[in-house]
C-alpha cells in the first residue's frame, strides 16, 4: 500500500458524491468523528462497567468497527447515537468474553463501593467530597442489572432521549420508558442505602 | 418518567466527568486504532479509506511502512492496557537510538515525481474550537506528532522508490528535529532497513538486530527482518 494509493482511494467515492458523504457530509471525515465522540465513548464505557485497564481495549474496538461501517452510515441517527450503539455491542461482548474466563469478578466495582464506607468522619456531604466521585458512582451502578444500568447510563449521564435509547437497544421506546423508570427506582435505593452505610446505619 | 431526586441526581452530576480520559489517553487510543485499521487492511482497498482525515490518513501511510514493498504485516492486535502517559515514547525509543551511517553520500536533490509532493501541511483543515464536554482541543503534542509523520512519510517513499540514501537523510532530519520522538519505533525500524539497502553488511545487520531485540511486539519486525536479516542469510555461505 502507498500513500498514493490512499490518495486515490480518498479522491474516489468521498469526491464522486457517494451515498454517506452526501448524507452526512461531517460523519465522513474518520478523524473528526473521532476527535468529537472519543470522550464520550471512553466516559460511557467506564459508566457501563468497563475496567479502567480494559477501557482501551474496548474504546479502541468501538473506533475501529466505526471506521469500517462508516461509509455505511446513512445519516439517519446522529453520529453520537451510532457510536454509542456499537459500543454497547462491544460492551455487551466484553462481559460475555469475561463471565467465560475463571476468577472474572464482573462486580468488582461494588467492592469499590463498600470501600468507601470506611473512610470514616465527616457527614454525608463532606464525604460526598472526599471520596472519589467517580468511584461511588460506578458503585451504585454496579447494582443495576445490565440492562437497567444500560438504560441509565445512556438517559442519566449521556443524557440521550428515550427515542435515541431506543434506537441505540433495539428496543421499543415503551420498553426503554419502563426499564429507565425501574433503573431510576433502583439507582435511588441504591443511594439511599450508601449513604444509611456511611452514616453508620444498617443498610 | 419520574426525574431522579436531587441526592441521586448530585452523584450522577458528580460522577459524570470525574474521571474524563486525558489528551494522552485519546492519543494512544488513535494510534492503536490506527495500528490495528492498517493491520486489518481496512484502507488498502475499502471505501472507508475515504472517510479518513488527512491527517489520519499520513498516520497510517507512515504505520504502514510494513507493508511497503509488498510485505504483509500479519495479524496484529493491538492490545493495551492503560499505562502511564510516558507509554507515549516507545519501548526502543527509549534505548540508544539506532545509528545513522555517515559513510553514505547526501544524495543529488532530485525532483519528487509526479503526483507525490508533499500535500500533508498545506491540505490540513482548520480544526473546530473544543466544545464543552465533547471534542478535546489539540494539544502540542498532535503538532509534534503530525510533524514526525510527515518526516517519516517523507522516508517512507524514498524506500519505496528504492533511494534509501534520500531516506536516511529523511531520518537525520527526523533525528535533528524530534530526537528521541513519539515515533521513535518506526524511525528505527526505518533506519535499519533503509542502511541495509544503501549498505548492506554487518553494521546494516547489527541495525536490524538492535531493533528487533529492542522492539520485540512491534509490528514493523516482519519488514525489518525481510529487508534485512532475510536477505543476509541468503548470502552467507
Amino acid at each position: 500500500m502507498s500513500l498514493l494509493s490512499l490518495r486515490r482511494n480518498a479522491a474516489g467515492p468521498a469526491s464522486s458524491g457517494g451515498q454517506s458523504s452526501a448524507a452526512c457530509p461531517a460523519a465522513t471525515d474518520f478523524d473528526a468523528v473521532y476527535e468529537e465522540n472519543f470522550r464520550f465513548i471512553w466516559r460511557a464505557a467506564r459508566r457501563l462497567g468497563i475496567d479502567l485497564a480494559d477501557t482501551d481495549d474496548v474504546v479502541q474496538e468501538v473506533f475501529v468497527v466505526a471506521h469500517r461501517r462508516l461509509a455505511e452510515f446513512e445519516g439517519r441517527a446522529q453520529v453520537k447515537t451510532w457510536l454509542f450503539k456499537i459500543l454497547v455491542r462491544v460492551v455487551r461482548h466484553y462481559f460475555r468474553t469475561q463471565q467465560r474466563k475463571p476468577g472474572h469478578r464482573p462486580a468488582d466495582s461494588l467492592a469499590a463501593l463498600d470501600k468507601l464506607r470506611d473512610h470514616g468522619g465527616g457527614g454525608p456531604g463532606e464525604a460526598m467530597e472526599r471520596v472519589d466521585a467517580a468511584r461511588v458512582l460506578d458503585g451504585i451502578l454496579a447494582r443495576l442489572d445490565p440492562e437497567k444500568r444500560e438504560v441509565f447510563v445512556l438517559a442519566e449521564i449521556e443524557q440521550l432521549s428515550s427515542v435515541e435509547i431506543a434506537a441505540v437497544l433495539g428496543e421499543n421506546v415503551n420498553t426503554v420508558y419502563s426499564r429507565l423508570r425501574a433503573a431510576r427506582q433502583e439507582f435511588e435505593r441504591a443511594v439511599a442505602r450508601f449513604r444509611t452505610q456511611e452514616l453508620g446505619g444498617k443498610p | 418518567m419520574n426525574d431522579l431526586e436531587s441526592r441521586a441526581k448530585a452523584i450522577v452530576e458528580a460522577g459524570r466527568e470525574a474521571d474524563a480520559p486525558k489528551a494522552a489517553d485519546r492519543d494512544r487510543i488513535k494510534r492503536a486504532v490506527l495500528m490495528q485499521i492498517v493491520a486489518g487492511g481496512a484502507v488498502a482497498s475499502s471505501a472507508a479509506a475515504s472517510t479518513l482525515s488527512l491527517g489520519a490518513k499520513v498516520g497510517l501511510a507512515v504505520l504502514a511502512v510494513s507493508v511497503v514493498g509488498g510485505g504483509t504485516v500479519g495479524v496484529l492486535k493491538v492490545r493495551s492496557t492503560r499505562p502511564a502517559v510516558e507509554e507515549h515514547v516507545p519501548a526502543a525509543a527509549k534505548s540508544a537510538p539506532a545509528v545513522l551511517p555517515e559513510a553514505i553520500p547526501a544524495p543529488e536533490e532530485q525532483p519528487a515525481p509526479e503526483g507525490m509532493e508533499d500535500t500533508t501541511r498545506k491540505a490540513e483543515p482548520p480544526r473546530k474550537p473544543a466544545a464543552p464536554g465533547g471534542r478535546m482541543e489539540k494539544t502540542p503534542e498532535d503538532d509534534q506528532l503530525n510533524a514526525e509523520v510527515a518526516v517519516l512519510k517523507q522516508a517512507r517513499e524514498e524506500l519505496r522508490l528504492g533511494r534509501p540514501a534520500r531516506a536516511l537523510q529523511a531520518l537525520v532530519e527526523y533525528d535533528r528535529r524530534f530526537g528521541q520522538g513519539v515515533l521513535g519505533e518506526e524511525r528505527q525500524a526505518m533506519v535499519a532497513i533503509a542502511t541495509c539497502q544503501a549498505k548492506p553488511g554487518p553494521g546494516a545487520w547489527a541495525q536490524a538486530e538492535a531493533f528487533m531485540r529492542e522492539a520485540p511486539a512491534s509490528p514493523l519486525r516482519e519488514r525489518v527482518r525481510e529487508a534485512c536479516i532475510t536477505p543476509a542469510r541468503a548470502k552467507s555461505p
